[in-house]
């Protein structure tokens, strides 16, 4: 089921009421049966069956790897959870991939036998809960979180419906105390709750699918579009899957609002970034904090430790184990959303952006100094932010093509010729994203707009009718998924 | 030279900054260029100048310095 779809408005208000009237203990089993339903409803049994391989070996790998365990056995059942999750992630995932990659290497030798192909299957949402899962194991392990012993609080903290198809991927030792606790309705959090689902909604309807009706035409035939219709296109995208993507975030946080959970912030304005490293920790913050903390952190500290000297591959051993862990961590973090070589591109891309940046960063700062350059003040702040941009919407070129010759041959055919054709819808799409980017400004303090007192309830009134009224009028006609349902 | 001085020693080293005058409740928000591998440096450098070693608990749940200042006294007492 969908956030914007007819049945999920009769969906959320009859869970809402059921949840508000139940006691604690019923309170739980409404969002557990809720959560299932939801998943249920997009008649795709594989997908209920790996949630609940997922939540079932989770659980019981959970029980036995707990402080309490024996010691022997804690590291094998800890390995035998890692690998059920990520086999369940594979056999859903990337499977078919596997085996087309199999028999391609097998074609090339006489006599080899072709594995039998297999359907892509859909995966929506098991990259989100199997990280989840991942994360829980790694944590009870490490001692960091008790293992949950209650078996239908493991499986909400798990299916949570406003975050089991998309993120934030929580963390257990937010989530499940929440979910422990006797519930409390708040009036100022379920009520921010319902305008940032609205403000989401926004996001996706009015400004991301109305960019997507330029996007998709530009990028489907880019040779018939060899002008500045390339150009913007290219930046259309990039707030098109910005507003795609935290658009349906805002409505995932806002809907666990509304049931008085609060869940982390998945995006802080990464487009107002001042470096290609601050993106990344404004852009996606439930997988980038995953990835660093899971991925990059313990491959830095072990490669430190066994790297004495200062210099290492004639370079300095800091920069060799920032490069290895980061190129390690991008390219994971590409493949993470595709079995594509399009995604190990865009991963590698920012890979390269960061290590580039960390390398030069001494150099730059010497070059400013000598130029007397003055390295501060809004201009400047204005300057680098435009220029991060520019390097994220590069790398978007891979993200959104379907290979990386139509990549090439986007980027090869955009020029700087004046458009003939489609000028209005051109204007259209610029004035909405102008109009947006005043928004985001405005907002930029998310607390000050929805907060309850500091902005006066008529103009949030205003603010809430002004976004319903745009909804209704310019919400695209036929709405696409949300992007990062396909990852 | 108190563990908290000698810290803070090491604090300046890492992040090239004299004027660094760490505080129990002192975050990476607090100190210009504390990312991920920079806090790396400092936790290696940390552990070569007290003979220690950190699991990987720890450095998942160190907070703030307060925290990190704790962790060594505890090992080195």
């Amino acid at each position: 089921m969908v956030f914007y779809s007819l049945e999920f408005f009769f969906f959320l208000p009859l869970v809402f009421l059921i949840h508000y009237y139940s006691g604690d203990r019923a309170r739980r089993l409404v969002l557990l049966l809720a959560s299932i339903c939801f998943y249920a409803a997009f008649k795709l049994p594989h997908l209920l069956a790996a949630l609940a391989l997922v939540v079932i070996v989770t659980y019981a790998v959970g029980l036995r790897i707990g402080p309490d365990s024996e010691r022997g056995s804690r590291k094998a059942f800890f390995l035998f959870g890692i690998c059920a999750n990520l086999l369940v992630l594979v056999a859903i995932k990337y499977l078919p991939v596997i085996i087309n990659g199999i028999n391609a290497l097998t074609s090339l030798f006489p006599g080899g036998m072709p594995l039998p192909a297999r359907p892509v299957l859909v995966s929506i949402g098991v990259s989100y809960f199997v990280f989840q899962a991942i994360s829980y194991l790694i944590d009870v392990y490490l001692e960091i979180q008790e293992p949950e012993r209650d078996f239908g609080e493991f499986a909400l903290y798990l299916s949570f419906f406003p975050k089991l198809l998309q993120g934030p991927i929580e963390r257990a030792s937010d989530l499940l105390p929440q979910l422990h606790a006797p519930y409390e309705f708040r009036y100022d959090v379920v009520r921010s709750g319902l305008f940032l689902f609205t403000w989401g909604m926004f996001k996706k309807l009015v400004v991301a699918d109305r960019l997507s009706q330029y996007v998709n035409v530009v990028f489907d035939q880019p040779q018939n579009h060899a002008d500045l219709s390339l150009l913007f296109g290219l930046i259309f995208y990039s707030f098109q899957i910005y507003c795609d993507f935290s658009g349906y975030s805002d409505m995932a946080i806002g809907l666990a609002r509304i049931l008085c959970i609060e869940t982390m912030e998945n995006f802080h304005f990464p487009y107002f970034s001042r470096s290609i490293s601050e993106f990344w920790s404004r852009w996606h913050i439930s997988l980038s904090s995953w990835l660093r903390d899971y991925l990059f952190l313990p491959i830095s500290y072990a490669l430190s430790r066994k790297i004495k000297p200062d210099r290492f591959l004639f370079m300095k051993t800091e920069l060799f184990i920032y490069g290895l862990g980061m190129s390690v961590t991008m390219l994971l973090c590409g493949l993470w959303h595709g079995a594509n070589w399009t995604f190990v591109v865009w991963g590698g891309l920012h890979g390269f952006y960061m290590i580039f940046s960390r390398a030069t960063n001494k150099g730059r700062s010497r070059l400013a100094r000598r130029l007397r350059l003055r390295r501060s003040g809004r201009l400047w702040s204005l300057f680098r932010s435009v220029f991060v941009f520019g390097l994220v919407t590069l790398a978007w070129v891979f993200f959104r093509s379907p290979s990386l010759a139509s990549a090439w041959s986007y980027l090869s055919s955009i020029s700087f010729k004046l458009p003939r054709r489609g000028v209005g819808a051109l204007l259209f799409m610029a004035g909405l994203v102008a109009v947006f980017i005043l928004f985001e400004a405005l907002q930029k303090n998310r607390q000050a707009l929805w907060g309850e007192r500091r902005i006066p309830v008529p103009v949030q009134a205003v603010a809430l009718a002004f976004c319903l009224s745009l909804l209704i009028l310019l919400a695209a006609d036929t709405s696409n998924e949300f992007l990062y349902f396909q990852f | 030279m108190s563990i908290r001085d000698a810290l803070n020693g090491i604090f300046q080293q890492v992040f090239d900054d004299d004027t660094i005058s760490i505080m129990p409740e002192t975050t990476a928000n607090d100190i210009d260029g504390w990312d991920s591998l920079s806090h790396v440096n400092l936790i290696v450098a940390v552990e070569a100048q007290f003979g220690i070693r950190f699991n990987q608990k720890e450095l998942l749940t160190f907070k703030n310095v307060g925290d990190l200042l704790r962790s060594i006294e505890s090992k080195i007492q």
